[in-house]
């Protein structure tokens, strides 16, 4: 008897124990209140910008929370969590439901396209252009243009060889950022180490590291160190517009160190802070910048980075195949 | 270097482990092969609101040394798979733990038993949500010390021996690393200006009972082999709660069919 006792004992143990999901705490209310509520208070203490855009983010709780009904439908809330992410003016924010994504794209919407791929792939890379990974290029007038589509599309070492081979014993190099919406810094910080023999220092980068407004991290150097394979250390033009976003727009940062290295075309469209991602209680998810990007001389690349050399696409020039901006960059090569 | 300095830790618990073994070799010594399926749930409100649970496969190794007066028992766990919330996102997860217990035992290894001693954990969590583009792992990891006790009841069926135990502990001393407020990086790594020491000093948590919690319940039911090694069947539940800098909180129960060897 005593025996069975035991085995039964255990038993019954066991089977209590085995509802390991009893013991967390259940998920928050998920009603409109709870949600809004929530993602307030979230950008509230994470959100790296308020200061730098002159967001009052105590006034939009004044202004929003009172539309919050508890009947409104999924719709109508995210309408209406959406409309006060946009006052946050960030490409970086986004709230992403299963029927739909919110985004801010004013930063390069509001702006002339200086763009136009067709023209690029009809008159400069044109036949015959090369494709080293997601690196197009082509030798036009004894310079090497490249075209960047996405900092997303990863780059080999190989890729990187194959590039810098066909710069060798060339006038320069064009790479063509426009219209390139950012991806992996990674990616951005290996092509940008094929430009120099030294190590550069390219900006200062902190982390929100408390609810607090001012709760930042200490500034953190950005260095951009010389990469030990191939290299091309002759004259380097990069190809802006303001839709260069958030990877581009930190590899337009790097180069801006470069020495010997010009931008041309519209500023980059910027993004310098990295999302940080989360979840409400009713499974959407949003993201928003909680990072802050300087330059060396202490200025927010949030806005983007200037060129050295304006120039807009001309109408009547991308009406005959020719691309405004890469011409400039092709005289200053001619000029050199 | 956060990485790095997780390769190290393993490996010096890996040391202990080889150590102890030689040093105790002879009777009296067991080494435990396990295998198994854990069940948790959990909440780490750095990364959701939301609970994420799910089930995944375990193994273990573990090596026993009974003694007069101490009984001595370290154990190697790897966890690893998949947990979600109810909305379906996942989180790739992981973990890594190596624990000793050392108990003070007074009466014979085959009588019935209640002794008490004392046990130390020392784990790495590790979840990485598919969902996030940025920010996306959390590393958890601690070092914990508090009393623990066991009580075993040895009982025959026909002529099979069984016994059943249960060992349990309460954590009450330690530190722990957390991610800091936004990345996985510990609050200390974030200084670029901090050695790799200060930065470890500055990341750490102290262990506060009832603000933090750790406690586990592993019952055991063993048939006992004429060779004098053992076939078991074990529940190992643990609870951990660690409030800062927000709150992660876990339920975690993991069934293991294990063979112990006597060396």
């Amino acid at each position: 008897m005593k025996k069975l006792l035991s085995i039964a004992g255990l038993s019954v143990l066991l089977l209590a124990l085995s509802c390991e999901s009893l013991l967390i705490p259940g998920d928050p209310a998920s009603d409109p209140v709870a949600n809004f509520e929530f993602l307030w208070r979230e950008v509230d203490q994470k959100y790296a910008y308020f200061d730098y855009k002159s967001v009052d983010w105590d006034s939009v709780y004044s202004e929003y929370r009172p539309q919050v009904r508890a009947d409104m439908s999924e719709q109508e809330l995210f309408d209406l969590l959406a409309a006060m992410l946009n006052l946050l003016r960030d490409g970086h924010v986004n709230l992403t439901s299963a029927f739909d994504r919110s985004r801010n794209w004013s930063w390069y919407l509001d702006y002339p396209p200086n763009f136009n791929s067709n023209v690029v792939y009809r008159n400069y890379l044109a036949d015959g252009y090369r494709i080293s990974g997601p690196l197009h290029h082509q030798i036009i007038d004894s310079v090497l243009y490249v075209y960047y589509a996405s900092f997303a599309s990863e780059i080999s070492q190989a890729n990187l060889d194959a590039l810098m081979d066909a710069a060798q014993g060339l006038k320069g190099v064009i790479i063509d950022i426009r219209g390139n919406g950012g991806g992996s810094g990674a990616n951005a910080y290996a092509l940008a180490s094929c430009f120099t023999a030294d190590t550069l220092l390219y900006g200062w980068q902190r982390i929100k590291s408390g609810p607090g407004d001012d709760d930042f991290s200490p500034w953190s150097a950005l260095r951009i160190y010389p990469r030990s394979g191939k290299r091309f250390d002759g004259q380097l033009v990069l190809l802006c517009n303001r839709n260069s976003y958030s990877a581009a727009n930190l590899f337009a940062q790097m180069i801006t160190a470069l020495p010997h290295a010009r931008l041309v075309g519209d500023q980059s469209g910027g993004g310098g802070g990295i999302p940080a991602f989360g979840e409400l209680p009713n499974g959407w998810m949003y993201r928003f910048s909680a990072t802050q990007t300087l330059t060396p001389q202490g200025e927010h690349t949030e806005g983007g980075i200037p060129v050295d050399i304006r120039v807009d696409m001309d109408p009547l020039d991308e009406a005959a195949g020719i691309d405004s901006i890469i011409e400039s960059a092709l005289e200053l090569f001619r000029n050199s | 270097m956060f990485s790095d300095q997780k390769k190290s830790i393993a490996i010096f618990f890996l040391l202990l482990l080889f150590g102890s073994a030689v040093l105790y070799a002879g009777n009296g010594h067991f080494l435990f092969v396990q295998g198994g399926l854990y069940h948790a749930a959990q909440r780490d409100r750095s990364m959701s609101p939301l609970a994420y649970s799910g089930t995944g496969i375990a193994a273990g190794i573990a090596y026993e040394h009974r003694g007069h007066p101490n009984m001595e028992i370290f154990q190697l766990t790897l966890q690893s798979g998949n947990i979600r919330n109810r909305y379906g996102n996942t989180c790739a997860y992981q973990r890594f733990a190596f624990r000793n217990y050392t108990f003070y035992q007074k009466q014979d290894e085959f009588g019935k038993t209640l002794t008490f001693g004392w046990s130390n954990i020392n784990a790495f969590h590790r979840y990485v949500n598919a969902a996030y583009g940025n920010y996306a792992d959390r590393l958890n990891y601690y070092t914990l010390f508090g009393p623990a006790f066991r009580y075993a009841q040895p009982f025959r069926i026909g002529k099979l021996h069984f016994r059943v135990q249960l060992p349990a502990d309460l954590q009450i001393l330690g530190f722990y690393l957390r991610p800091s407020y936004i990345s996985n990086s510990p609050s200390g790594y974030l200084d670029p200006e901090n050695s790799a020491f200060m930065a470890w000093l500055r990341s750490i948590d102290i262990f506060v009972p009832s603000r933090d919690w750790h406690f586990s319940l592993n019952p055991e039911l063993s048939l006992i082999l004429g060779s004098g090694g053992r076939l078991s069947l074990t529940y190992q539940y643990q609870f951990v709660r660690i409030a800062k800098p927000e709150p992660f909180i876990q339920s975690k129960g993991t069934w293991y069919i294990g063979l112990v060897t006597k060396l």
